[in-house]
């Protein structure tokens, strides 16, 4: 296929909760897509969304949800009106997926080796010597020193970023298109994170796969994402080229978030943190879910919920507000 | 390999240590509940009565019966039954024990299958029609007691059926109705146990990525969810085991078998000295050895676990 291809094209993508308290709306209308071979970084608070919008694009979501989208496309073929037996091979086989805490998203109770034979066995079909060799090979490809012993060893036995590299390993195994990391180095060493993310890129550069990289810190995304989606209470507020965000943003909450990132330059100055907490998303208010820890609130934010509007340059933000210029993180 | 090895050794030496503990409490408690083997309805010619109590060394001093018996149990030999006077009791134990574990394995076998059935369906039908209906079941099989159950499954299958004999002891046939009975009880234990232990690691992180490799969803329950899940089932074994034995005494009795319970029975009755403590002894030893086994499945099945 043509380099540019869209690997994922999502419309309008709904997600509740029925619960005791009521209906959480947790998803509330996010479109975007993907090409071949790109990395978008996914950002936002915790509750924001991002997880929720992910799980439901592989249908993992728990039996309470209710999921409804315009548009789910996977390399162009529909995934929405798929049987559960369908959806079920493009997990692990067209979009994978790792998890934030590699500790409890392995099976303690089983061999890394079993674990990654596992998705060998399903997705291509391999079995005996062919088998135990490609498992061998994928813990040499995410950088596990001996694997051919480490095969025997169980997740406890690993540190933090070897079981993040185990759970790579894994997931890469189906050789997806896709890949969705949700958090991938949050529960690591800041020094481990880097190395995790240079693996991830690496990787990628090797299978050409497309990658949405989840994570609160915009820092992480900064080097990382050609483009980047900031989430707030369900919903996309603004999205962008990662350096078009990064220089011009148009949301003050993504605004609130780049002044929180802690930087060297500044020293031991007093990072600022967004006051206040996200909505209650059982119980909305009405307007922008923002305004109430919004700098530059109106009137007219509290009556009607901005929609994402073009920027110029593929950048689109949720704001009706004219913002003063941004100066970069103060 | 070096570390089972000392693991063993210790659990041996605990063994001998508790058998000893046993059988000295045993030999006391015996000995001091009123009445004894030999006082009968008619009146023995006091000779005879003497040469009796000589032959069974009843009339030496109790610490000198302690020593002796002592001895001859550490080398095997469990003496004469003071009841059944042609047998010895290795012999009794040996004619019995097969019946009894027959029964008692079934019993358990029952137990676990019917158990980690019913409470895996139950628990990944959760809150549903089915697993409402099991948990009922469940909860009524641990309320009743096994001679209740006996008595309506023998109305049920023996009276208004006649699928299967009342009591006896012969073919694969008399073995079900008791077995069931025994077992009943335990298997609804285990289906609560299984059905808690399936909820909490169905929500597991690693059952969602088991999913997210996408397997089929008997799969990510037979492959990885079960694992943790049946913890507490594995735990509970040693327990079961203790509880299959106490029940059999029951159960052999309704159900006429001659196994041990039944001997056991009698043999206390009797104040058949060597008859129950060599049923004790042995009582003793199939449990310690059966929670050993709990132990060691315990470490394959949970690879966080060491031997210690
Ligand atoms: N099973 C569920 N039942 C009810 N509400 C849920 C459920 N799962 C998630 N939610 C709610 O959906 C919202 C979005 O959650 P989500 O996990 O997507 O957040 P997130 O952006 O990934 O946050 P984090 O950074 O903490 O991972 C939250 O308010 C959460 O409480
Ligand atoms: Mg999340």
């Amino acid at each position: 296929m043509l380099a540019g291809d869209t690997v994922l094209d999502l419309g309008d993508l709904h997600v509740d909760f029925d619960t005791d308290d009521g209906v959480v709306r947790a998803v509330r209308g996010v479109s975007y897509s993907i090409k071949r071979g790109q990395t978008i970084g996914v950002v936002g608070e915790s509750g924001s969304g991002k997880s929720v919008t992910h799980l439901a694009l592989l249908d993992l979501l728990p039996e309470t949800a209710t999921i409804s989208a315009d548009v789910m496309r996977l390399a162009g073929r529909s995934m929405l009106n798929m049987s559960a037996k369908e959806r079920r091979s493009v997990r692990g086989n067209e979009i994978a997926m790792i998890f934030q805490d590699p500790m409890t998203a392995l099976n303690p109770f089983l061999t890394v080796g079993t674990q990654i034979a596992e998705m060998f066995r399903l997705h291509h079909g391999l079995r005996g010597q062919r088998l135990v060799d490609a498992t061998i090979q994928a813990l040499a490809d995410v950088g596990i020193p001996r694997p051919e012993r480490r095969i025997e060893d169980y997740p406890h036995e690993f540190s933090g970023g070897m079981r993040q590299r185990v759970m790579i390993a894994m997931m890469l195994a189906g050789n997806p298109e896709l890949l969705i990391a949700d958090e991938p180095t949050t529960a690591l060493d800041v020094t481990v994170q880097a190395q995790i993310l240079d693996l991830l890129a690496g990787l990628q550069r090797d299978r050409g796969m497309s990658i949405v990289l989840i994570t609160h810190d915009l820092g992480v995304v900064a080097g990382f994402a050609h483009r980047t989606l900031v989430m707030y209470a369900g919903r996309v507020v603004e999205e962008a080229e990662t350096s078009a965000l990064f220089w011009n943003p148009q949301h003050p909450y993504t605004r609130g978030l780049l002044s929180s990132i802690p930087r060297l330059d500044r020293g031991s100055q007093k990072l600022r943190q967004i006051v206040g907490a996200p909505p209650d998303l059982s119980a909305l208010p009405q307007g922008c879910p923002f305004a109430p820890r919004c700098d530059f609130v109106e009137d007219r934010c509290r009556e009607q919920e901005p929609l994402l509007a073009p920027r110029g340059d593929g950048h689109t933000a949720a704001c009706v507000v004219t913002l003063p210029k941004w100066e970069g993180a103060v | 390999m070096r570390d089972v090895l000392r693991f063993l050794t210790l659990r041996f030496l605990w063994l001998l240590a508790t058998l000893w503990v046993v059988f000295t409490l045993s030999f006391v408690l015996m000995r001091e509940v009123p009445g004894g083997p030999f006082l009968m309805e008619q009146q023995v010619d006091p000779v005879i009565q003497k040469q009796i109590e000589a032959a069974y060394d009843l009339d030496k001093t109790k610490w000198e019966q302690y020593v002796i018996t002592l001895g001859k149990t550490v080398r095997g030999d469990l003496g004469p039954s003071f009841k059944m006077r042609d047998y010895t009791v290795n012999e009794i134990l040996a004619e019995g024990m097969p019946r009894s574990v027959a029964l008692g394995t079934l019993a358990l076998l029952i137990a676990l299958v019917l158990g980690i059935v019913a409470g895996t369906v139950s628990a990944s039908r959760r809150g549903g029609f089915i697993d409402r209906g099991l948990m009922l079941v469940a909860t009524i099989g641990i309320a009743l007691p096994n001679f209740v159950i006996a008595s309506i499954l023998i109305l049920v299958f023996v009276i208004q059926l006649s699928w299967l004999p009342a009591a006896g002891w012969g073919s694969l046939r008399f073995m079900i109705l008791p077995a069931f009975c025994l077992g009943a009880p335990f298997a609804a234990y285990i289906a609560r146990l299984t059905r808690t232990g399936m909820l909490e690691t169905l929500t597991q992180d690693y059952v969602r990525t088991a999913h997210a490799k996408g397997l089929s969803p008997w799969r990510v329950v037979t492959g990885h969810a079960m694992k943790g899940g049946l913890l507490p089932v594995a735990s509970f074994l040693g327990p079961a085991v203790a509880g299959i034995l106490t029940g059999s005494l029951v159960i052999e009795k309704i159900f006429a078998i001659p196994g041990l319970g039944t001997y056991f029975v009698q043999a206390a009755l009797n104040r058949d000295y060597t008859l129950a403590m060599g049923c004790v002894l042995f009582y003793t030893l199939l449990v310690y050895v059966m929670n050993l086994l709990v132990d060691i499945s315990y470490t394959i099945l949970d690879p966080r676990v060491r031997l210690d």
